[in-house]
């Protein structure tokens, strides 16, 4: 895969994460793909980090320090941010591995997430879809893009006007009034999927696969690491992200607080679909 | 054992037997093959030999310092006799070059390059940089006196930054193009990993009235298409490879590519072959496997991009010089063997 982008430090960036993919991909050729490991029991599904977490977060974390980049990285599983160099003014929030119960599953559905932020703003996301070797990239005001080992594609989210025309995902609520609603909305749709990796889901709005992702239970799940990259990546390919109100929904700068700040999230292929679900 | 397939091996000419022995393991000793050939390798590696050993040769990295065949956009506010003044100059210091560490790319009357290799592409890079300033430092004459003209064809159009046609041709053809190259070599094929294409420039629009089918060489030839698609919308290209001397693409291989992208056996209408030209063999050759394959009954021309030497310009219909389009017949009586790199500077494109 090529670096895509012409914005300062990016390009070196996307060489480095390029680098970064291949061992994510020895990674799941190795061990991923390997999962369910049916000797280990139940109990490692509950805790909030693995193994693979850290090992996913190490070969990140290598790959960026080769860049010579200077940035401060937040990650989900690391209690500090982590400085590649003593001055700098851009800054990274990462998710080694979203979807990690999936992995342990053996469901193979799980990314890298990658985004950077530079002047008050995602400059930059990059999702990589370890199981399919697919990354989906963007960067502010050049597009968003699906790359395979082979081709580049713009991504354009579809074009919907009904929920009856719709391809849905969502994640399961708690609340009864919030069931209901999905309820309502799962049996008019036309199509259901669920992948349980709201980055992917998410990267499949903005792919024109999926047309909603809905996460609508108080006080929902979705953090700013989990989703900062996807979300630019949507907004990059014409689509929007909300709360479960109808306000815009935005990602927090990389800081301690974007690793916990746990919230809804109703991400559309475009703007104008909001009115559907509220 | 299956001994059939594996004993035409050592009727191919580019194989030779020798004998391993492995001191270390009981003075185990072996036969096995020795070659230099890369499809004998894979063909052997299909036979059920191992690797051994490999020696390997590299290519030092090089830089062009100036080529008048196609000038950086720094010459662009240039007079004429400016750009040749340079050139001279440039000339005249790389000749003189008795640095270890960088050495001047010679040849058989590659009258405009001006290029340079050595072992650190930084250092060359270092070198170009204060050997142009050094030289433009000796300029008396103001620059921005002289209307801008692209004397170059440049490639800094970022791949993404073209309509969904062209990447979707870029798509179509990687998808095909990729079943030739080793799964192993996919992240560091040229071909598959395209970030920069050719800039606009008026000259595709002349080019497009040539003829209507254009044919173009890969692996150079990919950049080049997609920034002709790009500025004209042309769909009507085609791209085939020609394998010539140290010709490293060859490594990658499962297979050789020897076809005509998108398929195609028969044509009524006329084709252009473009591919840069160092002395025009690699146009010769398309244009001959074009009329083997699909027949004599239509023109086919040559269009020689920033040809390097005098029978590269020859022999082809059309060239490409210094940012213009050439008819290279009402040029050729024009131009002397000795100046036609400096004498085409001035001369008027078609």
């Amino acid at each position: 895969m090529r670096a895509l982008f012409k914005r300062e430090y990016i390009p070196e960036l996307e060489v480095s994460l390029y680098e970064a993919r291949k061992q994510l991909r020895r990674y799941w050729a190795g061990t991923l793909s390997s999962l369910p490991d049916f000797n280990k029991t139940n109990a490692d599904q509950h805790f909030n980090q693995t193994q693979y977490d850290i090992d996913c977060q190490n070969i990140l974390f290598s790959y960026l320090s080769k860049s010579r980049i200077k940035m401060t990285i937040y990650s989900e599983e690391s209690t500090s941010p982590i400085k590649l160099g003593d001055q700098g003014d851009l800054y990274a929030l990462i998710d080694p591995l979203d979807g990690t119960h999936n992995a342990l599953m053996g469901f193979p559905n799980y990314t890298s997430s990658v985004a950077i932020y530079h002047g008050n703003e995602y400059v930059f996301g990059w999702i990589y879809d370890i199981s399919r070797d697919l990354v989906y990239t963007a960067s502010l005001g050049e597009g968003a893009y699906l790359q395979s080992a082979i081709i580049v594609k713009r991504l354009n989210t579809r074009k919907t006007e009904s929920l009856e025309q719709m391809r849905l995902s969502f994640h399961r609520p708690r609340g009864s009034k919030e069931r209901h609603k999905i309820e309502r909305l799962l049996w008019s749709a036309d199509k259901v999927r669920v992948y349980s990796c709201s980055s992917l889901e998410i990267c499949l709005i903005a792919a024109g696969v999926l047309d909603a992702f809905i996460d609508i239970g108080s006080p929902g799940h979705e953090r700013s690491c989990d989703i900062a990259a996807a979300e630019l990546i949507l907004r990059e390919s014409g689509g929007a992200l909300f709360d479960e109100k109808g306000h815009s929904r935005h990602c927090l700068p990389p800081s301690i607080e974007a690793l916990k700040d746990n919230g809804t999230l109703i991400a559309l292929s475009s703007e104008d679909l909001i009115k559907i679900f509220l | 054992m299956n001994h059939a397939s594996a004993l035409p091996l050592f009727y191919n000419s580019h194989l030779n037997s020798t004998t391993i022995i492995s001191e270390h393991h009981a003075w185990r000793t072996l036969t096995g093959l020795q070659t230099s050939d890369y499809y004998a390798y894979r063909k052997a590696l299909m036979s059920g030999c191992h690797l051994q050993r490999a020696s390997f040769e590299l290519r030092h990295p090089e830089v062009m310092v100036c080529d008048l065949s196609n000038l950086d956009p720094i010459y662009d506010g240039m007079s004429d006799e400016e750009v040749i003044r340079i050139w001279e100059y440039l000339n005249s210091r790389t000749t003189q070059l008795q640095s270890s560490d960088i050495c001047k790319i010679k040849g058989d009357g590659l009258s405009p390059e001006l290029a340079v290799s050595g072992p650190s592409k930084t250092k060359l890079l270092d070198f170009k940089s204060d050997l142009i300033k050094e030289a433009l430092a000796t300029s008396h004459q103001p620059f921005s006196c002289v209307k801008p003209t692209n004397r170059g064809l440049t490639k800094t159009r970022l791949l993404i930054d073209t309509d969904n046609e062209t990447l979707d041709f870029h798509n179509k053809f990687c998808a095909f193009y990729s079943k030739y190259i080793s799964y192993e070599h996919w992240d560091s094929s040229l071909a598959l990993n395209t970030r920069y294409i050719y800039d606009d420039h008026s000259i595709w629009l002349k080019i497009k009235n040539i003829s209507k089918n254009k044919l173009f060489l890969l692996s150079a030839g990919l950049p080049l298409a997609l920034g002709y698609l790009a500025a004209t919308k042309d769909t009507d290209i085609f791209f085939s490879e020609i394998h010539r001397q140290n010709d490293p693409s060859l490594l990658t291989r499962d297979e050789n590519f020897l076809d005509i992208f998108p398929h195609t056996t028969s044509s009524n209408d006329s084709w252009l072959i473009i591919d840069k030209a160092y002395t025009g063999g690699s146009l010769r050759q398309a244009a001959n496997m074009i009329r083997k394959k699909l027949g004599y009954n239509f023109e086919v021309k040559t269009l020689a991009l920033f040809p390097k030497t005098f029978s590269a310009f020859m022999s082809a219909d059309y060239a490409v010089y210094a940012g213009k389009l050439f008819d290279v017949k009402v040029y050729a009586s024009k131009l002397n063997r000795k100046n036609w790199h400096t004498q085409l500077i001035s001369e008027k494109s078609v």
